[in-house]
């Protein structure tokens, strides 16, 4: 990777992995962090990285660096239950359903959420998703459902809000 | 595989979308007719699909990335360097490598990653055990090291000290990293900056002096050569720039071992990591503009990690 393509990566990748981070983590300090080292790395290992898997390499380590912080910071909800209607989840606060389902995003479990951002926010495919995470293809089609299933039942009615 | 209740949902999500092949779609459905609250589950996804939509918010310091255009670490290093050398730094303790540095010419400076590690730190009033513990726990890698270059990456994570450090690095740590405070041997110039730097609480924040005074060697802060092509012009050196204050931390006592302290290895680690803590206050934080640098803590171990490098000041292992 030349310095120009690396700069590319920045002009293309830098805004979406700062979101990803921004929604993972809530906290504009650390998502920043979680960008700057992510490019670090990039920079680091720029003759390695294959030509045309530079956003999935930037995203891959991004992922894992959230994941760490989160648990370090002792925020990672390890439980799979997820609890309709708890939270500041309140369907009248939000101005449309974007927001609302901001807000119940946060009550997922972690890995659902990530996967949840990549599969929506920056449409990776399945097998895309889980050589970012590690996971079996399987696994991020188990978790994804479980956390659209989550989703849709803390929406409830949906003519309420449509 | 017989779709069941225990593995449905790792086809639910190609039912939804619709690229269940024929058969495997044929099979799912007749799974749900016989399983009416899975059914119903899926039927709300097929009513409404919750999906999330991206924002518009932007990385707000791309300028910082780029390697090529903008403002590169470096000259953001620069700027900060001199605000640094009239302000501040240093508490017995400083980024080491000094002898790397010093011998100018080489191509060593280039193959310094940004890793910092400790040396000078002296505690006096009696507390010679204390004094012997932390000098160990922070000196020690670095004394035993063949060389400088390998003092730094003992102190690394990431690198071991067998490994050439790849060509990339050099550049980065040209760009990022090519600062580091160190020690000034010259006996003339060491001799007037240790007595410059002679501290008590109680000339900082009008707190009673403690017990054990602590007694720190001021360093100067220098900027690395630029040894690699990459660096580009304009760099200047400023290895002339005397520290002229130092950044008291809010504590020192911190640093000192309380009296019920035995052994030698609980006095290590709590110095270690109250060390830690100090280092972070009085010279990490000010670099925090340069790269991500935090100080960590888990049971076993405490340190300052820096641009990704990791430095263990406690280890009960």
């Amino acid at each position: 990777m030349t310095v120009a393509e690396y700069d590319k990566c920045v002009d293309t990748y830098a805004d979406s992995l700062y979101r990803f981070a921004l929604k993972s983590l809530r906290n504009r300090d650390e998502a920043n962090d979680i960008v700057q080292e992510s490019f670090m790395r990039l920079w680091e290992r720029c003759q390695e990285v294959i030509s045309g898997k530079e956003k999935s390499y930037l995203f891959t380590i991004g992922h894992h660096l959230i994941i760490d912080r989160v648990r370090m910071d002792k925020r990672f909800v390890h439980s799979e239950t997820m609890q309709a209607g708890a939270g500041n989840s309140n369907a009248q606060e939000y101005s449309n359903i974007g927001e609302l389902l901001e807000s119940y995003l946060d009550e997922l479990p972690g890995i659902q959420r990530s996967l949840v951002m990549l599969r929506d926010y920056e449409g990776y495919s399945y097998q895309e998703i889980a050589e970012i995470t590690h996971l079996s293809e399987s696994q991020v089609k188990v978790y994804i459902f479980r956390a659209r299933t989550a989703l849709r039942k803390s929406i409830g009615n949906i003519e309420n809000i449509l | 595989m017989k779709i069941s209740e225990d593995n449905y949902q790792e086809w639910a999500m190609d039912y939804l979308e619709g690229t269940l092949s024929e058969s495997r779609r044929a099979e799912f459905e007749t799974f749900l007719a016989a399983n009416r609250d899975i059914a119903a589950g899926i039927a709300s996804l097929q009513e409404y699909m919750p999906k999330l939509t991206a924002s518009a918010e932007t990385f707000p310091d791309k300028k910082s990335l780029y390697k090529d255009r903008g403002v590169t670490p470096l000259k953001r290093l620069m700027s900060l360097a001199g605000g640094m050398a009239a302000a501040a730094v240093l508490i017995g303790a400083v980024i080491v490598a000094g002898d790397a540095i010093r011998r100018s010419g080489q191509n060593t400076a280039a193959h310094m990653p940004r890793l910092v590690a400790l040396e000078n730190v002296e505690i006096s009033g009696g507390m010679a055990t204390a004094e012997a513990a932390l000098a160990e726990a922070v000196t020690a890698p670095v004394e035993n090291a063949k060389n400088s270059t390998e003092a730094l990456i003992a102190y690394s994570g990431t690198v071991a000290q067998d490994e050439e450090i790849p060509a990339v690095h050099e550049a980065a740590a040209s760009e990022v990293a090519a600062a580091v405070i160190t020690t000034e041997t010259a006996p003339d110039t060491r001799a007037a900056e240790t007595s410059a730097t002679e501290v008590t609480p109680a000339e900082t924040d009008g707190t009673p002096a403690p017990a054990h005074k602590i007694r720190g060697r001021a360093g100067r802060l220098h900027m690395i050569p630029p040894t690699h092509a990459t660096v580009g012009g304009g760099y200047e050196l400023i290895d002339t720039a005397p520290l002229t204050a130092m950044a008291i931390p809010d504590k020192l006592t911190d640093i000192t071992a309380p009296p019920m302290m035995a052994s030698t290895a609980d006095t290590r680690s709590v110095l270690g990591q109250r060390l830690a803590m100090v280092i972070r206050r009085s010279i990490i934080a000010p670099l925090d503009e340069i790269s991500p640098v935090s100080f960590f803590k888990t049971d076993e171990i405490s340190g300052i990690e820096i641009a990704s490098r990791t430095i263990i000041l406690s280890n009960k292992n």
